[in-house]
């Protein structure tokens, strides 16, 4: 039963109070050995790590990945625009001179 | 401090000092032991903001790896003197429950339907873990960022100032989302807290 007179006007205060203390209610367990483990564990430094900072040091993931795209795609375009020096045509050329060397071999009689 | 935004809030133009400075230092170095000193200092109170941010444990754990790992990682360019080691922390540990969010589904959809019930059984009164459990849904159904203002005020401690350095706001931004988060929660829970104490009486 409330103790409080037919006139009672609780101070403004009183709500903050009141809350507070309910918020007060929601405590959180410290962390536990095995997470303070897991965390130390992470800090040996690893080869991993020494990637993950070279990538950061270089500018990570949003620098690098643009920049191996563009390589790509200059690695693509660059044997198109000058045939001259394409690997393609080399790669071709060698692969007649070795069609001809063969064609000889197979036709040329060999006498004793 | 790393490099991060620019800050919002008034600037401090003195140095910052900085219990952790040194320990950084020494980390930075790849000193293992500092690394040991400064985690057994900081890791209770992450740990207690991330999980009361995300309303998980297991979410709060893992975010809290990520964050000391990310402390370990970059502690080589921690210029000292612009800011708090510890609010940098914060920061880090925001925006990894943000990212955790736009990676999960909102996170109301885990709690058990005995939460929701809006009106509570009189027994619940005297239940303090069930009286947690409903701080616990009221503050998660806060929007963001009234959540992080008052969980960083209330159960953290910070001041308006470093609260503001940590949401990116001003501290004028701050006062206003504390006020709402306030009002919004004496909304909820003393409305639930007077309906038990009158059925109780």
């Amino acid at each position: 039963m409330s103790m409080n007179p037919p006139s009672y006007r609780p101070d403004p205060d009183d709500a903050d109070k009141a809350l507070d203390q309910l918020l007060a209610s929601y405590r959180v367990e410290p962390a536990s050995v095995a997470l303070r483990a897991q965390i130390l564990r992470q800090a040996q430094p690893t080869w991993r790590h020494n990637v993950k900072a070279m990538l950061q040091a270089l500018g990570g993931w949003r620098v690098l990945a643009p920049a191996m795209a563009f390589s790509l795609c200059l690695g693509l375009v660059l044997p198109l625009v000058s045939p001259t020096t394409s690997g393609n045509s080399s790669v071709a050329s060698d692969s007649v001179t070795l069609w001809d060397l063969a064609q000889l071999s197979e036709n040329t009689e060999v006498t004793l | 401090m790393f490099n991060r935004r620019p800050n919002h809030s008034a600037a401090p133009s003195t140095p910052v000092s900085d219990p952790d400075a040194e320990l950084l230092e020494r980390i930075a170095d790849g000193d293992a032991q500092a690394f040991e000193v400064l985690v057994s200092r900081h890791v209770d109170r992450i740990l207690a903001f991330v999980q009361r941010m995300l309303g998980s444990r297991e979410d709060a754990e893992d975010v809290t790896q990520d964050v000391f790992l990310k402390a370990w990682q970059w502690a080589a360019r921690w210029r000292s003197g612009e800011a708090r080691f510890s609010t940098w922390l914060h920061t880090v540990a925001l925006n990894a429950c943000r990212q955790r969010w736009r990676r999960a589904s909102p996170e109301t959809s885990e709690l058990s339907e005995e939460l929701i019930s809006p009106l509570p059984q009189p027994d619940d009164l005297l239940d303090a873990d069930l009286q947690a459990q409903r701080v616990r849904l009221a503050l998660s159904e806060l929007p963001e960022r009234q959540r992080a203002a008052m969980v960083l005020s209330h159960y953290q401690g910070m001041s308006n100032i470093e609260s503001a350095d940590i949401l990116g706001v001003s501290v004028e931004a701050v006062e206003s989302l504390l006020g709402r988060a306030r009002r919004s929660l004496r909304k909820r829970l003393l409305a639930e807290y007077e309906t038990l104490s009158n059925s109780v009486r």
